[in-house]
């Protein structure tokens, strides 16, 4: 009998075969095993590259989801952690969740096995931290910035913000603090990228030395990651984006960076875009004209966007009407000439009149529903809530709001209120706080009286920033798409791009429209996965 | 039911229930064309396929006759590789030459779910297995030269096509 070798198969078969190991180290070691296989990997890691991007074209993402369940040792819950791809693992740092916990933990996810791991780092910790930035370069892993809660005693500080720098060497296993010279101010929420031999961040919640109070900033401050020096970065001083926390930044090229949506505060929530042109001494800014307006996302703050290609990636929840899901996608064509806008022809598509008043505190307004808050409030103040006393919530820096918010207590409304005297500044930061706090009282009451308590499915929302570079940048957002099987909606997570998939990971579960309500928010802050792939398409051939 | 003579490379025939024979798209698509449907005792030839792994096949088919038909992209079923059941780990408890020889024939009869498991089982055998380690396993020539299996190792930047 022939004694059939696995050097028998056709090419289709063993890349078949090869499809089917994870596309991370395993694949790279079948890469080393002869010309043959080499070759056949090659083919493959490149259709899942590109199945990927076709699916994130045609809207037709395949979700996985792995719960803590499966795994352990497991992740302790948390959202606004941040998160870096780097080989064959995810890094996740810090994040908080709901008791005024802050981390320090360093995570890494094995993305071959899919198992957690938690490294027993050596050298200098971190402090707790959330919203921080982590971004890799080379071998290591640069964190900077963050926000914690503030100590309960003395009462009333402000925001705790954090301008150290801290590096982990990954092959050492170990966190090295340095010591930089011409150190910005305290800042998170900020975005970062990696330009050649630069980190580069922008805006965030940012604590000038003198004030008390943090402000949204939109500096641009540079790390020289060789002499570890801050440069603050001189820009044209307009046109430029406001202050903002909590955007999605990604590099076009090597001179180029876009900045997507932020936040300014509970009532100032951004969609646009902005291109930053590195070339040359002082930066320019120029302002991206975005076409599609009508499937932009509500809520870009707290859904980091992922660069894919030549699209962004943004995750939002479904807009349900009566007929089916609907997702949102931006999208950015490349070419000058402004071909291929989405087609139009779904007539179900968008319906916004026919929306249900959306009660998001985030929307600006647009349903006209904040208003009514206020003059509810009256009533709401007595209204007996059900969950934990959080009276430092007046502390807690402008974005996580929405989340604190889901239980004052009568106590937080009394020393909110012993506030308003204090200085101007403050009563306006605390006013906004009490809209908030407000608005979600009165959700609590709807909630309540509903009984039920709707989740949304979270959808992909696509945006190519292909066309980003022009001399006039535009970007389009993709219209929406039927999806299902999405998470439920979550904000505050991250998505980081591994190989041939998207990971979305962490983040509060929270229907946007609801902000208020929380029984017990722990259950709702999560630590399952989510992958994002391509669906397979063929069974040979394209896979 | 009716039945359909399957005649294996070696003139073997196997006589198989239709329905069973149906789950090869090959065999599926050959008696819908050829209007065999509903003949009596039509023997199909499959020149590629020996009696031995024929068997083996119509083994498969026999078992997994009542399997839903998995949906034609397995959209949101996952490629994992740790889902092969019991029955299917021990009927491929075979030497390696069967087993290619079962993916060569569920490759050449298009059965799906056969190709899927064997297929889930080789990729068992290679991950987390170093090159020097599935080249042995799998009886492979290492064509490198000394100098290119270097240059492969320190290489991690691998055609991302960004």
């Amino acid at each position: 009998m022939v004694n059939f070798l696995i050097e028998t198969l056709p090419d289709e078969v063993l890349e078949f075969i090869l499809s089917l190991i994870p596309p991370y180290r395993d694949l790279h070691d079948c890469m080393l095993v002869s010309k043959r296989w080499r070759r056949c990997v090659i083919n493959v890691v490149r259709m899942k590259q590109r199945n990927l991007y076709k699916a994130i074209t045609d809207f037709n993402v395949r979700w996985e989801r792995i719960t803590p369940a499966d795994m352990a040792p497991t992740i302790t819950k948390r959202y606004s952690h941040t998160a870096v791809f780097h080989e064959n693992s995810m890094f996740i740092f810090g994040g908080c969740t709901c008791a005024m916990t802050t981390f320090n933990d360093l995570w890494r996810l094995d993305l071959s096995k899919r198992q957690w791991i938690r490294p027993l780092t050596m050298g200098t910790y971190p402090s707790p931290k959330a919203c921080s930035s982590l971004i890799k370069h080379k071998d290591i892993l640069v964190l900077f910035g963050g926000w914690a809660y503030p100590p309960s005693y003395p009462l009333y500080q402000s925001w705790h913000l954090f301008n150290e720098l801290h590096v982990y060497d990954i092959i050492a296993n170990r966190w090295i603090c340095i010591n930089t010279v011409n150190t910005p101010p305290p800042v998170a929420g900020h975005s970062v990228s990696i330009v050649g031999n630069w980190m580069i961040i922008f805006g965030g919640l940012q604590k000038p030395s003198n004030a008390v109070h943090c402000e949204k900033s939109n500096d641009i401050w540079k790390l020289n990651l060789e002499t570890w020096a801050w440069h603050k970065q001189e820009v044209e001083s307009s046109p430029k984006p406001s202050g903002r926390f909590g955007q999605t930044q990604v590099v076009l090229d090597d001179e180029n960076l876009l900045i997507l949506g932020g936040s300014a505060g509970p009532m100032f929530h951004y969609c646009d875009a902005w291109v930053l042109n590195m070339s040359g001494e002082i930066w320019k800014w120029k302002k991206v004209d975005i076409f599609g307006k009508a499937n932009e996302p509500t809520n870009i703050w707290s859904n980091p966007g992922c660069k894919i290609g030549d699209k962004i990636v943004v995750l939002n929840r479904i807009r349900q009407t009566e007929s089916s899901p609907i997702a949102y996608y931006p999208k950015t064509t490349w070419c000058v000439n402004n071909r291929n806008l989405p087609d139009d022809g779904r007539s179900a598509r968008i319906d916004l009149a026919a929306r249900q008043p959306d009660k998001d505190d985030n929307v600006n307004g647009k349903r006209g529903t904040l208003k009514n808050f206020k003059r509810e409030a009256d009533d709401e103040d007595e209204l007996p809530l059900p969950g934990n006393s959080n009276s430092n919530s007046n502390q807690q820096p402008n974005r996580e709001n929405i989340r604190i918010h889901a239980m004052p207590s009568s106590s937080g409304i009394n020393s909110m209120a012993a506030f308003n005297g204090l200085d101007n500044r403050r009563a306006q930061v605390s006013e906004v706080m009490r809209e908030k706090r407000l608005a979600s009282l009165l959700k609590v009451k709807e909630n309540l009286t509903k009984g039920a308590y709707k989740k949304r499915k979270k959808d992909s929302l696509f945006r190519n920033i292909s066309q980003a570079l022009g001399e006039n940048p535009t970007a389009t957002w993709l219209p929406p798409k039927n999806l299902t099987n999405g998470p439920e909606e979550t904000i505050l997570y991250t998505l980081v791009e591994g190989k041939s998939e998207l990971i979305m990971f962490g983040g509060i579960q929270k229907d946007a429209s609801s902000l208020g309500f929380s029984m017990n928010l722990s259950s709702q802050i999560s630590n399952s996965l989510h992958f994002i792939t391509a669906p397979n398409y063929g069974r040979l051939g394209a896979l | 039911m009716p039945n359909i003579k399957l005649q294996s490379s070696d003139g073997e025939t196997f006589e198989v229930d239709v329905e069973i024979a149906k789950c090869s798209v090959t065999i599926k698509t050959m008696l819908e064309d050829l209007g065999m449907d509903d003949e009596e005792e039509e023997v199909v030839p499959l020149p590629n396929v020996n009696s031995a792994i024929l068997r083996k096949v119509i083994q498969w088919a026999t078992y997994h006759k009542d399997d839903p038909p998995p949906p034609e992209d397995d959209e949101n079923k996952e490629k994992r590789t740790d889902d092969i059941s019991s029955w299917d780990a021990d009927f491929l408890k075979v030497d390696q030459g069967t087993l290619f020889e079962l993916i060569l024939a569920a490759n050449y009869l298009d059965i799906k779910g056969l190709l899927d498991v064997t297929c889930k089982t080789v990729a068992n055998m290679i991950k987390g297995k170093a090159p020097e380690e599935i080249r042995k396993t799998f009886n492979i020539k290492n064509d490198f030269t000394a100098s290119k299996k270097s240059r492969f190792v320190e290489e991690n930047e691998w055609c991302e096509e960004k």
